[in-house]
């Protein structure tokens, strides 16, 4: 097939040209935006605007205990502003933050134009944006959660919160984290798959092996989380008494799912801007990173221990001895691998010459704050301390250090390093030094004196307090702090609007940095690079000056625009070489009217209105349809042209497209959101008062044809995939069998079992088998489309990508379903077993 | 056979999550069923030389895991790349096999039902 080419060598109407396909419509047009640039933008500062209201509650939270037995809130309200506060600053701020900053970065630091799906990003936003949006508007209203940021039940359940307020926590919450999932799926492709040439998997930046990490423990530590206010809400809505002792629930049951995502999160929120630290401390040092591998191996380490220390927030519930000693163990020893970078980092600076800019001193507040609060932390791993500190002020200063020091101050460090690429000016003035020690002053003092505070005994989330207990005072004096930080943090803000106002021009790469962000113009392009280049070194020790101009000269790979297609090289995961180009899509309101729909999912739950949730989610659906039917061409291509004498397929021929390995990813979290429902509901059996119940019984023969079925699914779609002749029949096999399984399970699950609201094993058995239920129906309409396809003439047998996702739905669904089977049989008998 | 050079990479410590799991289910379930039979002295003994037994194996698997990374040839080339992955891939088994025998090492003197 001829390509229409777009562009000659003149470099001007190459960038005309790119500019044309990859920019942002004005006007309206902007709800259309799918560039990771706007949108990483977006992300972040919506961030900060929540970081501001936010800090406005936590000025509100500072004033109430400024003194004893003050009046200035209610209980009430201050129950809604310090839920509210936790509750901003860890969903709405911290996370996405940084999940803005990758998405703004890491396209950059890669070497390439965008993220492997830029409507995703798009749709993760407007989720984000809409649950935030829930979540202020019920502050607003004055019907904001108040059960803390933490939710725990039965404070939580419908007993002792009969509003509308932990709802709007569940669910909220629940749809921000949607855009969290995404970010996940979205960082952790693009790190693997789009690259720029030659950028093996050890050449990659080291901010890249970050964000590798912390993606990958998103997917793992956010399911949890969501199943545990899925079931909070289930039982809040419709009585399945998974958290009600009385009914063979245990309230403990939700303080392991929170904190199976809760203390991992500590990691998730601190890493990026380890990542950031590690990116930009060798540029101020003027030296490479010491020891690159070695906190490469570090963070790898640190993710898995950081899922082994959940129970240390639960180390006064009743734990054994031996269970508790895992727990503290693996806490005490994640302090390794957070010393071997902070080593790191001091070798590094130690070798260098280190200049002492803003971004150093920011990174110095870091270490300082930091330290303090890993030491308080490896005492508060120590079960014994724990036990006395346990629920004190001690643990909010420790919290508080740890995470304004491993994120707010390593934040600003990158602000003040990475604002001059996004706004391509430099400060002229000279706030940020004040800026900077109000900061540092204001937090130390605020945070310092509440480990004392702690230490006398004053406990956490009270909203008053009485006289002469030594705890006005020190009080008093870190309240005066956090009004100074909040003075600091305003400065910082006016320090922002000074440099976007009045900062001056610079030429590319003011800070001599070795990676590739610089070698692009500044503000960045929309297409970031006008071709993609062939790097030979570590993406850290590159030279921005050499090679952006020839990048921009279309010197590079797809230097020539094509058919107006948004273009990136797909490399090998390891070698970093070009295997495949990927057509990424065109801008389109689709994310936006998805997330409206997903919204109105959402609200409709909220409100109750349950008879209108299967319309909002067969909107929801269409809209997804929608994106498939918008992607690519329907007709094949032989591989194409990327410059420098070198051909590769389409991304839609190729052997691993990024869309695969993102369903693959998928199908992870969804894995762990159904292995811990599963370990849920045996905890249960284990723990829970009120065990057994009188009676279950259940229709065996149907579930076992149910899981018979689910796997006639994966026969046809093997069918479909291997004679082309048969690929309507092989769907179509699939389709009905999927129908099959999901009504069988619905059947048993609606018409045969006893009330699921009577006891927790029966509200187990219910979930589960909907949860294969919901699997059936899914992967229905994964066969419905490929008969669709099919129907329309796509070549299957060469294009089979959309055959193979299915595939990997069909399977993952077929092993839920024989899981299903097998649970509801073991705990049928568990239960017999076990019964008086 | 999983051969994918990161996931290599993560084997030894998937390993330690295993046994973490592993113990801590096996742990919670025998206290629980002892407690409810009320023969929990009697179990003791038993439910102490499984939970040693799970500790030896997961410590003998991720020495296997790091015995099979080092003939894996994913990782025993001579390229630079080669040579990166198997550096990181010795150090997270070192670290592996360090945080499986200090974490559980508790299931040899600690009290195993008693809060």
């Amino acid at each position: 097939m001829s390509e229409k080419i777009t562009s000659d060598h003149n470099p001007i109407a190459l960038h005309r040209a790119l500019e044309r396909i990859w920019g942002t419509r004005p006007g309206w047009g902007r709800l259309a935006a799918v560039n990771h640039n706007v949108i990483g933008v977006r992300f972040m500062l919506t961030a900060l605007v929540f970081f501001a209201i936010g800090g406005i509650l936590a000025m509100l939270i500072r004033t109430q205990l400024a003194s004893a037995e003050s009046v200035f809130m209610d209980a009430e309200t201050y129950a809604q502003v310090f839920t509210m506060h936790g509750s901003i600053m860890m969903f709405l701020f911290a996370i996405p933050f940084f999940e803005g900053m990758a998405i703004y970065l890491l396209p950059k630091l890669l070497g390439t134009r965008d993220l492997a799906f830029p409507r995703l990003g798009a749709y993760g936003y407007w989720c984000y944006l809409f649950g935030g949006l829930i979540l202020i508007g019920a502050l607003i209203g004055g019907v904001a959660p108040d059960s803390g940021w933490f939710m725990y039940t039965p404070l939580s359940s419908s007993v002792y919160a009969p509003g509308i307020n932990s709802d709007i926590w569940l669910l909220g919450i629940t749809f921000v984290e949607i855009s969290a999932l995404s970010a996940a799926v979205e960082i952790i492709v693009t790190i693997m798959k789009i690259r720029a040439a030659g950028m093996s998997i050890d050449r990659i930046p080291i901010f890249a092996w970050y964000m590798l990490v912390v993606a990958t423990m998103m997917l793992v530590g956010f399911p949890p989380l969501i199943l545990g206010s899925i079931l909070l809400e289930v039982e809040r809505a419709f009585d399945l008494p998974f958290f009600d002792p009385t009914r063979g629930g245990d309230p403990l049951l939700w303080q392991h799912l929170f904190w199976l995502f809760g203390h991992p999160e500590v990691y998730i929120i601190f890493l990026p801007a380890a990542g950031a630290i590690s990116t930009i401390l060798p540029v101020l040092a003027g030296t490479p990173l010491a020891g690159y591998r070695m906190i490469v191996a570090a963070i790898v380490s640190m993710a898995f221990l950081s899922f082994g220390l959940w129970v240390h927030h639960m180390y006064t519930v009743g734990i054994p001895h031996v269970a508790l000693s895992f727990f503290s163990a693996a806490s005490a020893l994640v302090a390794v691998p957070t010393a071997i970078q902070t080593f790191a980092w001091l070798a590094t600076i130690a070798h260098g010459r280190p200049r002492f800019s803003i971004p150093m001193l920011h990174i110095f507040g870091f270490f300082f704050v930091f330290v303090i609060g890993g030491l308080t932390g490896v005492m508060l791993a120590m079960v014994p301390f724990d036990w006395q500190a346990h629920d004190t002020h001690f643990v909010v200063a420790h919290l508080h250090y740890v995470l304004v020091g491993g994120f707010v101050f390593p934040m600003l460090a990158m602000a003040y390093y990475w604002v001059p690429h996004l706004s391509g000016k430099q400060p002229v003035q000279h706030l940020s030094h004040a800026a900077f020690w109000m900061v540092f002053i204001g937090f130390n003092v605020t945070f310092f004196f509440m480990h004392l505070t702690g230490l006398l005994g004053m406990p956490r989330r009270i909203f008053e307090y009485p006289a002469g207990f030594g705890w006005e005072t020190l009080n008093f004096i870190s309240s005066m702090g956090s009004f100074l930080m909040a003075m600091g943090f305003a400065l910082v803000a006016l320090d922002f609007i000074l440099l976007f106002k009045f900062g001056r021009p610079f030429r590319r790469n003011p800070w001599r940095a070795g990676t590739l962000e610089w070698a692009m113009p500044t503000p960045p392009p929309s297409y970031n690079f006008a071709s993609i280049a062939r790097i030979d070194n570590r993406a850290d020790l590159l030279d921005p000056d050499r090679i952006g101009p020839r990048l921009a000269a279309g010197d590079g790979y797809l230097g020539i625009p094509r058919h107006d297609r948004m273009e990136v090289l797909g490399v090998d995961p390891i070698s970093g070489e070009p295997d495949q180009v990927v057509e990424l899509p065109r801008q389109t309101y689709l994310p936006l009217w998805t997330a409206l729909a997903t919204g109105a999912f959402f609200l409709l739950m909220l409100f109750k209105l349950y008879w209108l949730i299967p319309l909002a989610l067969a909107v929801v659906i269409g809209c997804f349809w929608l994106w498939t039917v918008c992607d690519g061409s329907p007709i094949d291509r032989e591989p194409v042209s990327i410059g420098h004498g070198l051909k590769v397929p389409v991304h839609i021929r190729a052997q691993i497209p990024p869309s695969h390995l993102a369903m693959v990813l998928t199908l992870v979290a969804n894995a762990t959101l159904y292995i811990s429902l599963l370990f849920g509901c045996l905890f249960l059996w284990v723990s829970a008062p009120n065990w057994p119940p009188k009676h279950v019984s259940l229709d065996m023969p149907l579930l076992v044809l149910a899981a018979v079925a689910s796997v006639l699914t994966c026969v046809g779609n093997r069918l479909a995939s291997r004679r082309t002749n048969l690929a309507t029949v092989g769907n179509a096999l699939s389709l009905c069998a999927h129908l099959l399984s999901a009504s069988l399970f619905l059947w048993v699950a609606f018409l045969t079992l006893p009330a699921p609201s009577g006891h927790a094993a029966i509200a187990s058995l219910f979930v589960v088998m909907i949860y294969a239920a919901l699997h059936g129906m899914i992967g229905a309409i994964f066969a419905a489309h490929a008969i669709w396809r099919a129907l329309c003439g796509h070549d299957e047998s060469v294009r089979s990508l959309d055959l193979r996702i299915g595939r990997l739905w069909h399977d993952y669904s077929a092993a839920a379903a024989i899981c299903a089977v097998g649970f509801c049989w073991n705990l049928q008998i568990l239960i017999a077993g076990s019964a008086p | 056979m999983m051969r994918h050079p990161v996931l290599l990479m993560v084997l030894g410590f998937v390993v330690w999550s295993g046994a973490f799991l592993g113990i801590y289910f096996t742990q919670a379930t025998a206290c629980s069923l002892a407690m409810q039979n009320q023969f929990l002295h009697a179990s003791a003994g038993a439910l102490r030389l499984v939970l040693i037994g799970i500790v030896l194996a997961a410590i003998v698997a991720v020495i296997a895991v790091y015995r099979f990374q080092r003939q894996s040839p994913e990782l025993s080339g001579e390229t630079r790349t080669a040579d990166f992955l198997k550096g990181v891939t010795t150090r997270v088994s070192v670290a592996a096999l360090f945080s499986t025998a200090f974490c559980f090492s508790g299931v040899f003197w600690l009290t195993l039902c008693a809060a």
